[in-house]
């Protein structure tokens, strides 16, 4: 009867141990999960705009349940001098961020400047390769959409051998051009260039060029792409009944046909991935320069019926947006 | 009226004037444009400066003058020139600093507030001229509260918003005065360092180009105009030594190739011409020959005209010599008897008239038979019997016939070695005897008589000479006309008869008479019989 109850005792303390020992190494696996430092960011945008936000919102999203913790959003209102003392306050701060995130170019820029040791996540940087964004401390997602690609949807839209003329200044898209020099051979585009130094160069360039191509690429270049030329660009396609096809949907919706772009909200969320590889291997402090992960095409429905392009084929498309 | 050289000096001249005056006045313009424009971008600069100094924003803001200090020192500062004229800083509700440069007289009431910025297409730079006359280069600026980074401004433009513009609040203004003053001494300077040594250069430079121009352009032309004058007068042979491959040297090359075009139509023209000239001796030469064929045939036809006269008067005188012949011999017979009668008889002897008048009857019919044997003796002028004569002899015998007057000088010259001709004896002693007839009767207050005769060539000449009257210069070409006499009591015979004896010797005799002088006569007789 003794023995009987020692080996059921046995038994149960056996039974308790395992038990006990099961959790404990279940423990031991989770621990750095559970008890794991939460790692901080510091998100900067340079202003208050609808795009930069959609950024933030998709970070915040994607940091959900990767134990990061935003510490707090600075907007820096556009200001440089303003953003240089906000970005100096950061870094005095006790809290140092374990990561900085950078929204547009103004916060990326300044952010580059203060912080040279924490890793840092550019996104939403128009043409970042003109600002020297490149360190080691620094990832970026790229705010464009690669050459390559808006030349196949345009070739998919247009067809093979159109003559696609571009207006640039050289100073800021010249690297730009450069490549769509490759692509469009590549692609069998005939490219024709026209450089621009100033704005008020811009309409004779295009009415240059206007009889001798089959549509416009407007490439992100302040020089070309101003509030008062934009609208004059727009009018003179249309009027001559040639598509624009650029990487800006406001420009789709001043009157182009077509823009490939980023999706902003992806954008964040490829942003908050990049910072979890980043922050759980302190080893790696840059990835590089990332494209975005998923792109948008947004059409416009009314520039289409007036060029008398057909866009059927591309409204069945799941990343579509059509304007109006 | 100019020449070429002044022509093309004057013109350069005045192009050259032009030039510098232009380039003066375009480099004057341009300079003056230009430190215009450097003081736009140096008013333009310090304003935007000043409006954009955040501790200028801060003293906007609140209304704290004392935190402008620094801003504008920093600014004057940047004025090494010292052309800020005036500086005024206000805010919306009042001006905060308004400061003037110590050198200025006027007043600032009299710089005019702008605030009129609400227009994006304000100008930045107006002029002023004040109440008292100066001039200002006003930079007036408005400072906002902040403005968007232009590249934000740029993507935000691209992702789709604008960014509103009431948010860039003006907090004030800032309105710098430059003085021209300065600007006006470098235009001096300019124009002292510049504009006038260039001037002056660009006219000397001129004067150098138009001299070497105008020797190289007027000098093949002056030395063309020179050969040109020489092949004027006739040195074809000058030629144009220009080989430049120019117009000029095309010219020069031209002007050879006419020059020996021209040498060789003047050398074919003297040819032409000496042909010409040769052909004229010829016409002249014929003429002579055509004029000596012409007086030939003049004295031919005058020989056949008193061939013609001789053979009439001839006829005449033979015929009147035969008729008179018997009654002269007839009246000299009877006169004979009547002589001889009256040489008997005393009665009529003694009478004297009739003695007389006996006389006179039979000197004149004694003439009358003379007259009658010369007009028989000149128509039957016989052929010339020749046979060798000594001309000496027939001279003296000729002389002998005549009882001369003291009051004549004979000089006879006969050359010793004169050979014998083969003349008719008689007739040429006739023909001597009418011409020292002929010499006397000239002679008749005494005078010389000069015989000469000498051998000339194939022919002897006799010249008779006397220094008598002379025959006129009318009656020479008569003189050897039959009947045709200036004596009183001759019948005009006698140098018919001798012209036509020596003529019958196929010789001939000429005259040489001047009045007063007196006459010569020659004779010229082949010495050998042809």
């Amino acid at each position: 009867m003794i023995e009987k109850y020692l080996h059921k005792r046995n038994i149960q303390i056996f039974t308790a141990l395992w038990f006990i020992l099961a959790f404990l190494s279940q423990i031991s696996f989770l621990s750095p999960q559970i008890f794991a430092k939460e790692n901080t960011v510091v998100i900067v945008q340079s202003q208050q705009i609808a795009a930069y936000n959609e950024a933030i919102k998709g970070f915040e999203e994607g940091c959900k349940g990767k134990n990061i913790s935003i510490n707090a959003i600075y907007n820096l209102n556009g200001d440089a001098d303003e953003g240089k003392r906000i970005i100096q306050d950061i870094k005095d701060s006790k809290h140092k961020p374990d990561l900085v995130l950078a929204v547009g170019i103004l916060a990326a820029t300044l952010v580059k400047e203060q912080f040279t040791d924490t890793p840092i996540i550019f996104c939403m940087v128009i043409n970042h390769r003109r600002f020297n964004l490149e360190g080691t401390n620094i990832t970026g997602i790229s705010s464009e959409v690669s050459v390559e690609d808006q030349f196949t949807i345009l070739k998919e839209l247009l067809g093979a051998r159109k003559n696609v003329g571009v207006i640039y200044d050289p100073a800021k898209t010249g690297n730009i051009v450069s490549e769509a020099d490759r692509v469009t051979k590549k692609l069998e585009f005939n490219f024709i260039k026209k450089e621009v130094t100033s704005e008020s160069e811009v309409a004779p360039a295009l009415k240059n060029i206007i009889d001798k191509i089959d549509a416009l690429w407007m490439i992100p270049d302040s020089t070309v792409i101003t509030k008062t030329s934009l609208n004059a660009i727009s009018k003179t396609l249309l009027e001559h009944h040639l598509p624009i096809f650029c990487t800006s949907d406001a420009i789709v919706k001043a009157g182009a046909l077509v823009s490939v772009s980023p999706d902003y909200v992806y954008t964040g969320r490829q942003a908050a991935r990049i910072a979890k590889t980043l922050l759980s291997n302190p080893t790696t402090t840059s990835l590089g320069i990332k494209q975005p992960d998923k792109l948008k095409l947004t059409l416009n429905t009314q520039t289409a019926e007036i060029i008398g392009i057909n866009l059927t084929s591309f409204q069945s498309h799941p990343d579509v947006v059509l304007y109006p | 009226m100019f020449s070429l050289r002044t022509k093309l000096i004057l013109f350069m001249g005045i192009l050259i004037i032009i030039i510098g005056i232009l380039s003066c006045l375009f480099f004057l313009i341009y300079s003056k444009r230009q430190q215009e424009e450097a003081l736009r971008k140096l008013g333009t600069s310090l304003v935007i400066l000043l409006a954009q100094d955040n501790e200028v924003k801060h003293a906007l803001n609140y209304t704290q003058s004392a935190f402008l200090d620094a801003p504008v020192k920093k600014v004057q500062a940047l004025d090494r020139e010292e052309e800020i004229g005036y500086w005024r800083i206000s805010n919306i509700k009042t001006v905060m600093v308004e400061e003037k440069a110590p050198w200025l007289k006027i007043q600032m009431k009299e710089i005019p507030t702008r605030h009129d910025y609400q227009s994006p297409d304000a100008q930045l730079t107006h002029r002023i001229i004040t109440s008292s006359g100066e001039t200002f280069y006003d930079f007036s600026i408005p400072v906002v509260e902040k403005q968007t980074f232009s590249e934000e401004a740029f993507a935000a433009q691209l992702l789709g918003e604008v960014p509103a513009k009431a948010e860039q609040k003006i907090l004030g203004f800032v309105q710098i005065g430059l003085s021209p003053h300065k600007l006006n001494e470098r235009i001096h300077r300019i124009i002292l360092r510049s504009i006038i040594p260039m001037g002056v250069c660009i006219v000397f430079g001129g004067i150098c180009i138009t001299f070497f121009l105008t020797k190289y352009f007027v000098s093949p032309i002056r030395h063309m105009a020179s050969i040109t004058l020489d092949i004027a007068k006739g040195n074809l042979t000058r030629s144009v030594n220009i080989r430049s491959g120019d117009e000029i040297g095309q010219l020069s090359m031209n002007f050879n190739q006419m020059t020996r075009e021209l040498k060789a139509s003047y050398d074919e023209k003297e040819k032409i011409m000496a042909q010409l000239r040769e052909n004229v001796n010829n016409l002249s030469n014929a003429n002579k020959e055509l004029v000596k064929i012409n007086e030939q045939l003049n004295e031919a036809q005058e020989r056949l005209v008193r061939s013609e006269k001789l053979a009439v008067v001839g006829k005449l005188a033979s015929g009147v010599g035969h008729e008179l012949r018997n009654p002269l011999g007839s009246i000299r017979n009877a006169l004979f008897i009547i002589k001889k009668k009256t040489t008997n008889t005393r009665g009529l002897n003694d009478d004297q008239k009739v003695n007389q008048f006996v006389e006179i009857i039979e000197k004149e019919t004694d003439r009358s038979i003379k007259i009658v044997n010369d007009l028989l003796g000149f128509s039957r002028t016989a052929k010339p019997a020749v046979s060798p004569t000594n001309i000496r002899s027939l001279i003296e015998s000729s002389l002998s016939r005549f009882k001369m007057s003291e009051t004549i000088n004979k000089v006879i010259r006969v050359e010793d070695s004169l050979p014998l001709i083969p003349v008719d004896a008689n007739q040429i002693e006739q023909v001597l005897i009418n011409l020292i007839q002929n010499a006397l009767d000239a002679m008749p207050g005494g005078g010389w008589l000069t015989i000469l005769a000498q051998r000339e060539d194939t022919f002897l000449v006799i010249t008779i000479t006397d220094t008598g009257c002379g025959i006129p210069d009318t009656v020479k070409n008569k003189i050897f006309d039959p009947l045709f006499t200036t004596k009183p009591k001759g019948i005009g015979l006698g140098l018919a008869i001798s012209l036509n004896i020596i003529q019958r010797h196929e010789g001939c005799i000429d005259l040489k008479s001047k009045e007063g002088e007196g006459t010569s006569f020659t004779i010229k007789l082949p010495i050998t019989k042809t």
